[in-house]
């Protein structure tokens, strides 16, 4: 009778794992001085809590109280996504041990930030209805402000934190906004509500242009699309780089996540995408802009860690193809959105962590000069990053190679051929400055009374580089287990 | 997939050595004794070309016992699979095969590059880097053999990129030099652009095959499946999907194999180490584009659009870069426009439809042009000169240097296709391929290319001669002319000694391979005489490569072979008056000088890109970089410290400025999303529902329309929610008539518009077979009193044998001539008007095909003229 | 609605529009908090409009009583005549913001106006201690057990950035 109770939560167990341990972190921070083992017990939760839930997936256990799955989905597509934020939280919670050790900024409130942020991803990428989404944004979103601002001392980093704030906090009022009117137009929170009201003609029109264009907004916002990105370069360059790469890949996949319920969800009906009148072509604008954006200012880049962030707005670009083409194909371009948003957190990590890699006590790695000549010094070192950047770049056999092939396949299949030259063409532009990191590494010798960067020495940061690693070759040599969960998270959500 | 049981272990084996062999070196070198580091990256290529070895003569056994169609197979795992809007899904495998084509290249690539690798134990042996150098090349080779024997194209694919990554590895090699390092660069850009078209024409074909693998696709390929229409954005209906996927794919081509407009990259690439010219940037990896047109000879046949843009940009490619080869001063730079302007024949081989010759000349020109490499390896080495080597500093070589100058000799004969040798055998038969074009073909385009071919070849071929002799005879007769030269200086070492045997074993080789090579392919008629050869080559090849039938008449094989042999005695001949124990650029003061600067600096090439291309997109860049971080860094720039007060003040100058601008471009992005809701988006089409007709109007969010059937002006409805419509139409309505003509063989379609002009129907695309029959009579159509006339100029009208001069085409179900069904048919064209729920309007129109006949008293059939096309 | 209840909202939300304008656009600290104290006070009348007279006093109590006196006390230790100065420059983008924000709030104030929705009855317990304790302990426990996190969150954020670097 009691297991009965306990095992009716199974399906939101990743997500009261991690308050448990944000919990006794709390705890344990505040009676103990020593901090050695915080990095490593947050990561190994956050591991379990993505284990669980993928063991969840495949075993299908998808069950919780009603209560539950009215404001929080329990299927495939929030089980995948629990996967992909706890695996990009649990490595940047390693790199981050790694970072804050060498760097003197280790804190407790650190990983507990760390953990509630990627619970907050976690409860967005499973809301499902107007109020939790806003919810787990805002926690998403309050445990990000705070976590860029963390290093005070640095300008850059309160620089950085007011402007996401700010801005943050004005796209979640436009996100308020939209969900009002919403709710006046259809009379639902929930989003199977909003669908049927939409789908049926039944909603008042203008309202609901009115609701999705500022819903859409403050999402694009989220996942940092052009026009909409202006935060993104100086809040990741100004966090430091483990925040960084969580915020790169975890925040920005639960955005995507929640993009997906919206869109494809919410207003998955046949008016609402429609090729020309719906929100597909908002997408595709959106898409084309920002991968030729994006691309073009990481060119004109000096500092590596800015060069990232540009081009991680440009990596949104691509995902937003693989959007586009839902009105045409459904759930198999979703599974290209999802497969490329797990691709692009191995990679963006592997990239991240190798630039924390390469910095020790007192220098710390951000520009192109702080590289010269490190592989030819440290080839060890440097190897990671020569495979990070060759998958952002999308070289087979890497996961980045098959996150674009799926992304540009789909649309070439949804009859956008343009859209996908213009894609492939861009990530062309890309080879550009990503080859320039591996020319740096490499082909280069510093300046003369340039400080030499000497990677750090951390069980940590290695083990997050090993993982990493692993993976962005597993899911490019043998991608199949990885696109099948993809594929069935898609399928069943769009049924 | 797996229909053979039996698994070819070997091939995984060939692949796997060299990948060992790269990370043990990669890993390991610094720590191993040099001579193992040679060994392992020696041993592992030999160890592959043994097992290509015995792979092949498999292979050869099972064509003896008479399976014409014989592969070898090795299924690794399934790679992944791939859902397609069909529903299918479609598993790709990690898969290799071996099969005349990919032996031949197996053979090609293991056996010279192993020599090249020994080469190089003797070449680098002086260098620091002597393990990472064997590591890349043997990766090189890894990721090379994957390119040649993956059995689709996404696993070709793997190594298409990689032997791009190798490429740029190895080109930046000596990067203590930054301009080589920025070659290489350079490298992997214009490749990557390339890499684009592949990728794309691999999307479209596995959109219409349902299969990456080549066999699939072939096969598919000579079912007609590619005939089909395709719209392609925005240049509406291109004629077939063939055409779309072989231009995409020879985009591809153009970057790795170094053709107009991406071949730039190619001359800069001889920056790297030589034997990494000979391997890379002659013998194997350039030649990758051709292997791939070979790979899916039978896609690229059923296109003439495609095939003819190959042989014309081969063509040119040929003449721009063997202009520009004969006035270079550089060994390197010399060999190195010669492999554009020879990669540029086998493209107007593969051009011509004789991909079985554009492949030979692959073969052939990988020992000669692999020997020329070494041979001017091997010149550096004993001069000392880093980098490349002038030949105006050069001379009189062939006393120190005999191996060397004899092999390179023989090489030089070769490439100038003096009889007998290899290189006379291979250009022999591209250039019969071009002559026999214009014999066979009656397209006036077709004839156009294949003229345009062989008169372009035989000029490049007549300058190939020139400048090899003049490269030749400036290096290795008259005297040398840096004996003067101490050694220690920046000239050239005043005693020059001959190269370990290392280096001369592999150029022994080579040198055999460039004049015996050939025999494998000699022409199955010798010229002049007529006696009947065998041509193991042509016959070899057939069982993986289409191509057309060589011609049997001896007037087309005299005029090639003519060409050839005129071409190689005038290039030769002149190169010997001038430049013959001379040590000056004789041909430099007989031209104006300021075309010869000109061609000198490649025609301004690299300049036009860098100011059309590279410099817009970099001055792009930086503006865009500068919008964007304006604000910041200039903050940034004035806050090198951190204080309390800094920070208000800088808080202060946020709220005064950068935010609000973030701000204003928030609002900015949120009104212009919302203005793409403000105003209706009208969009019509025609639709069959049963036997009714429908206008179907896209739907929008709170969409009314009104309807205007025949587009009159006059509305026939008034505002409603109803987004379909059907119209009723009578003969006042048609727009516009025209003759709609299809084969229902092939299924391919054209239409063209009538007036009360005779109008000339050009037919010959639609189908061969009416091509052939047709002769020259041209089909004429015109309008006459609102009925179709046409005259047939004596063609048969099917069913019909008395002909009459002028035959009107009846209203109802059309007519057939030949085998092409003729119908007439008459366009309306309808108006909706849309407006939305904030009350604003627009409207689209759209003309439509009424198919049987143009006076419709009933409408069966109503089909938008877009898509007609593509049935 | 009644014409007393009618009067009652339209008062109550012409005042809670003041009260945040002024809350946004004072330059004294101290007359952006009245500001805000304005607008919760006339959100308390709104609840009344709908009959949620529980949620009124909470209103008042927790807002006005506590939360606003907590601001006064911490302007009144920074010390009220704190002052942010003229905003100043950035004409061009801040017009165009501005001008942009009001087109926005013109078309959904048109749009919305225009809209006619049939009105809905609110349950009878609605806003009464027993149709609160059922929202937040039974059918939206989730989202108000969510809610504690969010604070959660906001806290620690707030301490990690407050709490000195160089402890």
């Amino acid at each position: 009778m009691i297991t009965d109770r306990i095992t009716s939560f199974l399906g939101v167990a990743p997500l009261l794992l991690l308050v448990a341990v944000g919990l006794s972190i709390m705890l344990i921070d505040a009676f103990s001085k020593d901090r050695s083992g915080l990095a490593l017990t947050t990561a190994m939760s956050l591991f379990a809590a993505a284990a669980i839930s993928g063991a969840i997936a495949v075993r299908g256990d998808l069950v919780a109280p009603a209560q539950i799955t009215r404001y929080l989905a329990v299927d495939q597509l929030g089980l995948f996504f629990d996967v992909v934020i706890c695996a990009g939280a649990g490595l940047s919670a390693l790199l981050a041990g790694g970072y804050l050790k060498e760097h003197g900024l280790e804190r407790g409130e650190f990983y507990v930030l760390l953990i509630f942020t990627a619970f907050g991803a976690m409860v967005l990428a499973r809301a499902v209805d107007l109020l939790s989404i806003f919810l787990g944004l805002e926690t998403m979103s309050l445990g990000a402000y705070a976590l860029v601002a963390y290093r005070r001392t640095s300008a850059r980093a309160v620089e950085g934190a007011v402007k996401y704030f700010l801005l943050g906090s004005f796209a979640a009022a436009i996100l308020l906004f939209g969900s009002a009117l919403l709710y006046g137009a259809t009379g639902h929170t929930d989003l199977a509500g909003i669908r049927d009201a939409v789908g049926s003609g039944a909603a008042d029109p203008v309202l609901t242009i009115l609701a999705l264009v500022m819903i859409l907004v403050s999402l694009a916002f989220k996942v940092g699309a052009v026009p909409f990105h202006m935060w993104v370069p100086d809040s990741y360059e100004g966090a430091v780089t483990p925040v960084t790469t969580f915020m790169s890949v975890a925040v920005k996949a639960a955005a995507f996540a929640v993009l997906v319920r919206v869109l494809a969800g919410a207003f998955g009906d046949e008016v609402s995408m429609d090729l020309f009148t719906g929100w597909t072509p908002v997408i595709v604008i959106l898409a084309v802009v920002t991968m030729a954006w994006g691309n073009l200012a990481a060119l004109a880049q000096s500092s590596v860690k800015r060069m990232l962030a540009y081009s991680s707005v440009a990596h949104a670009g691509y995902v937003l193809v693989g959007l586009a083409a839902t009105y045409e194909l459904g759930p198999t371009a979703v599974s290209a959105v999802l497969y490329y948003v797990a691709a692009y957190t191995v990679s963006n990590v592997l990239a991240f962590g190798s630039l924390v890699l390469m910095g020790s006590k007192g220098k710390e790695a951000v520009s192109y000069e702080d590289l010269a000549g490190a592989g030819r010094r440290h080839p060890a070192a440097a190897a990671p990053f020569v495979v990070g950047v060759l998958s952002l770049l999308g070289m087979p056999p890497t996961a980045g190679f098959f996150g674009k092939y799926y992304v540009f396949s789909a649309a070439v299949q949804a009859g956008m051929t343009w859209l996908a030259v213009l894609g492939v063409l861009a990530s062309a532009v890309g080879a550009y400055y990503y080859l320039k990191v591996i020319v740096y590494l490499f082909m280069r010798e510093p300046a003369e009374d340039a400080p030499i960067a000497v990677p750090m020495r951390s069980y940590y940061v290695a083990a997050a580089l090993l993982l990493s690693g692993y993976y962005v070759l597993r899911m490019g040599v043998t991608p199949g287990r990885y696109l099948d969960f993809a594929i069935s998270a898609a399928t069943t959500f769009l049924g | 997939m797996h229909e053979d049981a039996s698994q070819q272990l070997a091939l995984l084996l060939i692949i796997l050595f060299p990948l060992a062999g790269a990370v043990v070196n990669g890993l390991f070198g610094r720590r191993l004794p040099r001579s193992l580091v040679g060994f392992i990256g020696v041993g592992s290529v030999t160890v592959s070309f043994i097992l290509s070895i015995t792979a092949f003569a498999e292979l050869f056994a099972l064509r003896g016992e008479g399976v014409h169609e014989a592969v070898l197979t090795y299924q690794f795992y399934e790679w992944f699979s791939l859902k397609l809007p069909s529903g299918a899904e479609v598993a790709i495998n990690v898969r290799f095969l071996m099969d005349s084509l990919s032996g031949v290249m197996t053979l090609i690539v293991t056996g010279v590059g192993g020599l090249i690798h020994l080469y190089s134990v003797g070449y680098m042996s002086d260098d620091d880097g002597y393990p990472r150098f064997f590591s890349y090349l043997n990766l090189f080779m890894a990721s090379m053999l994957i390119l040649v024997l993956g059995s689709s194209l996404p696993v070709m694919f793997v190594g298409w990129e990689g032997v791009g990554l190798c490429s740029y590895l190895l080109i930046g090699y000596w990067y203590e030099n930054r301009d080589y390092a920025s070659a290489g660069r350079k490298a992997f850009v214009a490749n990557r652009v390339g890499d684009f078209g592949v990728l794309i024409g691999m999307f479209i074909l596995v959109g219409v095959v349902g299969s990456f693998e080549f066999a699939d696709i072939n096969a598919a390929a000579a079912q007609g499946y590619f005939r089909k229409d395709f719209m392609m954005w925005p240049f509406g209906v291109v004629p077939s999907i063939a055409t779309v996927a072989c231009l995409f794919l020879f985009l591809g081509c153009t970057g790795k194999s170094a053709q107009i407009p991406l071949y730039v990259w190619l001359p800069d690439a001889m920056a790297g180490p030589t034997p990494v010219s000979a391997l890379i940037h002659a013998a194997t990896m350039v030649t990758a584009g051709v292997y791939l047109c070979c790979r899916l000879s039978p896609l690229f046949i059923t296109s003439d659009v495609a095939m003819s843009v190959i042989a014309v940009t081969g063509t040119l490619t040929a003449l721009l870069a063997a202009t520009i080869a004969v006035t270079q001063r550089e060994m390197k730079k010399i060999l190195a426009y010669s492999t554009v302007s020879q990669l540029g024949f086998m493209f107007a081989a593969v051009g011509v439809g004789y991909f079985a010759a554009g492949f030979f000349h692959v073969f052939t020109h990988a020992f000669f042009k692999a020997c020329l490499f070494l041979g001017a390896g091997s010149v550096m080495h004993a001069v000392h000169a880093h980098g490349d080597a002038d030949i105006f500093k050069l001379g009189g070589l062939k006393k120190q240097l005999p191996t060397t100058r004899w092999t390179f000799l023989v090489s030089c004969l070769a490439i100038a296709g003096v009889p007998l040798t290899s290189g006379f055998f291979s250009k022999d038969e591209i250039l019969l391929g071009a002559t026999a074009q214009i014999f066979r073909s009656d397209d006036s385009l077709m004839v156009a290319v294949g003229w345009f071919t062989l008169i372009g070849l035989t000029l490049a071929a007549v300058m190939t001669a020139f400048y090899m002799f003049r490269l030749y005879f400036l290096t290795f007769t008259g005297e040398y002319r840096s004996a003067g030269e101490s050694s220690d200086g920046h000239g050239y070492d005043a005693h020059p000694h001959e190269s370990p045997a290392s280096m001369k074993i592999p150029l022994i080789f080579l040198g055999l391979g460039a004049i015996f090579a050939g025999y494998l392919g000699m022409p199955h008629i010798t010229p002049f005489v007529g006696t009947h050869l065998p041509s193991w080559w042509g016959h070899w090849m057939e069982a993986s490569v289409a191509g057309h039938a060589l011609p049997e008449s001896m007037n087309t094989i005299n005029i090639a072979s003519g060409l050839a042999l005129a071409a190689m005695a005038i290039g030769i001949g002149s190169a010997w008056v001038l430049y013959r124990n001379k040590s000056k650029d004789v041909l430099a003061e007989k031209v104006p000088a300021r075309l010869y600067a000109l061609v000198f600096d490649k025609w301004r090439v690299d300049e036009l890109y860098d100011t059309v291309i590279i410099g817009p997109i970099k001055q792009v860049a930086t503006l865009v970089g500068r919008i964007d971080m304006t604000f910041v860094d200039a903050l940034l720039t004035r806050l090198p410290s951190f204080n309390a007060r800094e920070v208000g003040r800088f808080l202060s100058r946020m709220q005064n400025g950068v935010v609000h601008t973030y701000g204003m471009v928030l609002v900015i992005g949120v009104v212009s999303v919302m203005a793409m809701f403000w105003t209706p988006r009208a969009h019509v089409e025609g639709a069959l529902e049963g036997e009714t007709l429908q206008l179907v109007a896209a739907p929008g969010f709170g969409y009314e329309y009104r309807w205007d059937g025949d587009s009159d002006g006059e509305f026939e409805s008034g505002w409603s929610t109803k987004r379909i419509y059907a119209p009723t139409y009578g003969p006042e309505d048609v727009r516009k008539i025209f003759l709609y003509v299809r084969s229902p063989r092939t299924g391919a379609s054209d239409h063209y518009s009538l007036t009360e002009q005779w109008t000339r129907l050009d037919l010959a695309r639609l189908d061969a077979a009416w091509r052939r029959t047709q002769g020259s009579l041209p089909i004429v159509a015109r309008l006459e009193d609102g009925k179709v006339q046409l005259r047939m100029n004596g063609a048969q009208v099917f069913g019909r044998t008395d002909t009459p001069d002028v035959i009107e085409l009846p209203t109802g179900r059309g007519t057939g001539i030949e085998n092409v069904l003729m119908v007439p048919r008459a366009t309306v064209e309808a108006t909706v008007e849309v407006r939305n729920a904030f009350g604003n309007v627009s409207t689209a129109s759209r003309e439509m095909t009424l198919p049987d006949g143009y006076l419709p008293e009933q409408h069966a059939l109503l089909l938008d003229a877009t898509k007609e096309g593509s049935r | 609605m009644t014409g007393a209840g009618a009067t009652l909202f339209v008062v109550t939300a012409i005042f809670a529009i003041i009260g945040a304008l002024i809350t946004v656009a004072a330059r004294r600290p101290l007359r952006a908090a009245m500001g805000l104290l304005v607008h919760i006070v006339s959100l308390a009348g709104m609840f009344l409009t709908l009959n949620a007279h529980l949620l009124a006093a909470l209103q008042l109590l927790v807002y006005a009583g506590a939360i606003v006196v907590l601001f006064v006390f911490v302007i009144m230790l920074i010390g009220p005549e704190a002052e942010t100065g003229p905003i100043e420059g950035r004409l061009v983008s801040r017009s165009t913001a501005g001008a942009l924000t009001l087109a926005v709030f013109l078309v959904v104030a048109t749009s919305v106006g225009g809209f006619d929705a049939a009105w809905i009855a609110v349950d009878a317990d609605f806003g009464t201690v027993e149709g609160l304790g059922l929202a937040i302990y039974r059918n939206a426990l989730v989202p108000f057990e969510l809610i504690s996190i969010t604070l959660l969150v906001a806290i620690i954020g707030a301490i990690a950035i407050a709490r000195s670097p160089t402890e």
